[in-house]
């Protein structure tokens, strides 16, 4: 049967070298990093010498760098770090941003801050709406490169720009970039930016492997074995970390070709679909806004997760927008909405995200078989008056 | 090894006169079915029920016992030569084993003499053997008032002490009433109908209606756990999985707006009433509550009533939402229930429900769609599921 996985963007799969990469490291270096006996000590130098890798790839200091277990650990190591504000003042979170930063705004708010909201049209945020989001009691303001529903490139130099020209003091800018790495360059020190995050699973890494870049030494909530410059507990996970860097390296500075090809993809993808019953929700007036790697589209009156189920019976996986029947959809309905979309154009929201080893034979069947099922459920399910 | 003693108590059964000796055959068969792993013995003694079971897994016994429709409660118990120091040792077992699950500090001896022939009065016993407790757990206190335990002493043909009754359901023993197929859905209330008809003595299959793929298989298997929950009280459980996708396409494009649910539910009924007899049900269960959605009016329940043959029950027609959710907390259904699995696709459902339909127009609409077909060949192709 013909295949094609259209899920990148929630994970994408590990490459073979990664995995030879990680393995090699757990078999060389089998001690602890923080051991003090020679192993220890060589297997802290590994670690060293990764960090650096990291640090040079994303234009950055070793120093910047804690290894996490991925973006959502990331993003949480900042965020409860506010625990220690003695004067709680105001977060900016966008709505369209992902649920392991939206869920902290109880959190946040039981600490005493004040959330301010921001619409992102289309997925696309936008710089003056952001400064005037931004004022003498901003603390933090969050925000991602690439959005991991609408695929939306955020101009984030833009962005930064805006909050510097307005803040009185200087404002904590927090990046998720786990859908950036390895798809566009990433720059961490030219963009002025205070802490970003990183997830190795989403550009053909191990899962359970990221980073944060910190501008400064953060200080979380949690407290362990003094790892990571106390930031982050726990031994770290070298064959992961090497899996990580190896999975960097393949992709570093092949941002045009990846990017060229995603293009081919999307163009070929939506003629095949133009005739389909399905909804483009990205701005068709802004693709250059998108990252060709992602699409979102509504096959509304359909609820995503029916159209979901037949595609995956005939071997196309991908994932919904949202979906009437799950709790973490609904939450996913609500960046939807942030877009500015109806809950009922949402509730038919599918994400298709192509990835390094995606081929055109693929995205030829992705194309035909979405036209087959919506057609054949559209004729049975007609628009409701 | 010597088997493990426990008297049953049965509830309503007593109150039986002719058709006692049926139910009791009822329950005794349940008990062999269920309990067969424990190489179980029913002994009918004088009026009293006493279960021998292998001593291996008392825990899973007692779990079974405790679910065990037709019995109000139970206990462990002791038979033993009528000789003083034996019944002492097995008063003094008894209350530590208690002390080993639980935190209690008063006790009380509840003596009976059948035999009169016995040396001691009741009233003699009770405090030789208090003291026998006392002495060998020096914590433990006498009050006679809502003690924590209550250690019961019979002296018939032998002696017989019992520990702490253990609750069970009440109700009639399982199969007594016949069969039943009750409509099961993946929500809080059709669980808790087959439970309560369950408990008046009905063996019960279970229907589930599945339309992949506009239901999601985790909403069927959330079906089966429930079924499963079920089954527990049930001694097993059949699951009879219905797909019926093409009946609600079909619904779906002919029907009027604001009478697709009554349709559907007609069509389930009328499905459910094919499946009864295939099986040799007589009767249907559904979980409605009056008023509790618009196909649970009563003018919707006579539509959807008036395409079935056989008896539909509705235990929890005049319950609120509160005590059923409480009963389905009591069963052990509620978390299950509560998932985010909708057992049916918004897709299907009318944007404005009629809530008061009128029976003749809307049986008549019904009819015009002509499901008779579908029904029947989706009714013959039920896949079973046991559990």
């Amino acid at each position: 049967m013909n295949t094609c996985y259209a899920d990148w963007a929630a994970t994408s799969p590990t490459d073979s070298l990664v995995l030879q990469a990680s393995e090699e490291t757990a078999r060389e270096y089998p001690a602890n990093p923080s051991s003090s006996h020679t192993l220890g000590r060589s297997a802290s130098r590994r670690l060293k010498e990764l960090r650096s890798s990291i640090a040079s790839m994303t234009g950055c200091s070793d120093k910047h760098i804690v290894f996490t277990s991925g973006g959502s650990e990331s993003n949480s190591l900042v965020l409860t770090s506010l625990y220690w504000k003695k004067r709680p003042g105001s977060v900016v979170i966008p709505g369209i941003e992902h649920p392991s930063v939206r869920e902290y705004i109880p959190f946040l708010e039981r600490l005493g801050f004040t959330i301010v909201p921001l619409s992102a049209p289309s997925g696309l945020i936008d710089p003056e709406a952001l400064a005037d989001a931004v004022t003498d009691t901003t603390d933090l303001v969050c925000l991602n490169a690439i959005h991991n529903v609408s695929g939306a490139v955020q101009d984030l130099t833009a962005l930064v720009e805006a909050v510097r020209r307005r803040e009185r003091r200087r404002v904590h800018i927090h990046v998720d970039a786990v859908q950036a790495l390895g798809k566009i360059p990433v720059a961490l020190k030219r963009l002025d930016i205070d802490s970003a995050s990183f997830s190795a699973h989403k550009f053909s890494g191990p899962r359970g492997v990221g980073f944060l870049y910190t501008r400064k030494p953060l200080h979380p909530l949690g407290s362990g074995g003094g790892q990571e410059s106390g930031q982050r507990g726990g031994t770290e996970n070298l064959p992961g970390i090497a899996g990580m860097v190896r999975a960097m390296e393949l992709h570093h500075g092949n941002w045009d070709t990846f990017l060229q090809q995603m293009e081919a993809f999307r163009k070929l993808f939506f003629s095949m679909v133009k005739d389909a019953p399905v909804m483009m929700m990205q701005d068709s007036n802004r693709m250059d806004r998108y990252a060709p790697h992602i699409m979102l589209v509504s096959v509304s009156p359909i609820p995503s997760e029916v159209a979901l189920r037949m595609l995956q019976d005939r071997g196309c996986y991908l994932s919904a927008g949202s979906a009437c029947s799950s709790r973490t959809a609904r939450k996913r309905e609500h960046v939807l909405t942030s877009m500015g979309f109806s809950s009922k154009i949402a509730s038919g929201a599918l994400r298709i995200s192509f990835g390094y080893t995606t081929t055109e034979a693929e995205v030829r069947y992705l194309a035909e078989t979405l036209l087959e099922v919506t057609t054949q459920l559209q004729s049975v399910l007609p628009h409701r008056t | 090894m010597d088997k493990a003693l426990y008297l049953l108590k049965s509830g309503e059964i007593w109150l039986k006169r002719g058709s006692r000796p049926f139910f009791e055959r009822m329950l005794r068969r349940h008990l062999k079915r269920t309990l067969k792993p424990y190489s179980p013995e029913v002994i009918m003694q004088k009026g009293r029920f006493f279960l021998k079971v292998a001593p291996d897994n008392l825990d899973a016994v007692e779990r079974k016992l405790s679910r065990t429709f037709g019995l109000v409660g139970f206990s462990r118990a002791w038979s033993t030569s009528k000789d003083m120091q034996e019944i002492r040792s097995i008063a003094v077992e008894i209350c530590g084993r208690e002390l080993k699950r639980r935190n209690i500090k008063t006790f009380k001896i509840a003596s009976r003499r059948s035999d009169k022939g016995f040396p001691l009065d009741s009233y003699q016993i009770s405090c030789d053997l208090g003291n026998a407790v006392t002495e060998a757990f020096p914590g433990m206190r006498v009050q006679l008032s809502n003690p924590d335990l209550t250690i019961s002493v019979e002296l018939r043909d032998k002696a017989y002490l019992y520990g702490p009754t253990i609750g069970a359901p009440g109700g009639l023993p399982t199969g007594s009433a016949g069969k039943g197929l009750l409509m099961l859905s993946g929500g809080i209330d059709s669980p808790v109908a087959g439970y309560l008809m369950a408990k008046r003595g009905l063996s019960i299959d279970a229907l589930y209606f599945h339309a992949y793929p506009f239901t999601s298989d985790e909403a069927r298997e959330k079906v089966e756990d429930l079924a499963k929950v079920l089954s527990e009280f049930h001694g097993g459980i059949r699951l009879w999985v219905v797909s019926f996708t093409d009946v609600q396409l079909e619904i779906k494009r002919i029907a009027v707006e604001g009478e697709h649910t009554l349709h559907l539910r007609s069509a389930m009924v009328q499905t459910a009433n094919v499946l009864a007899q295939r099986i040799r049900a007589s009767c249907l269960i559904t979980g409605e509550s009056l008023s509790q959605v618009a196909s649970q009016t009563v003018e919707s329940l006579n539509v959807t009533n008036s395409v079935s043959y056989l008896p539909v029950f509705r235990p929890l027609i005049g319950l609120d939402k509160e005590d059923i959710i409480n009963l389905a907390r009591t069963i052990g259904t509620y978390e299950t229930s509560i998932l985010p699995y909708e057992d049916c696709c918004t897709i299907f459902s009318s944007k404005h429900p009629l809530v008061k339909p009128d029976r003749e127009i809307v049986t008549a609409h019904y009819r015009d769609i002509g499901l008779d077909a579908l029904i029947e060949q989706a009714a013959a192709d039920a896949e079973l599921v046991k559990l």
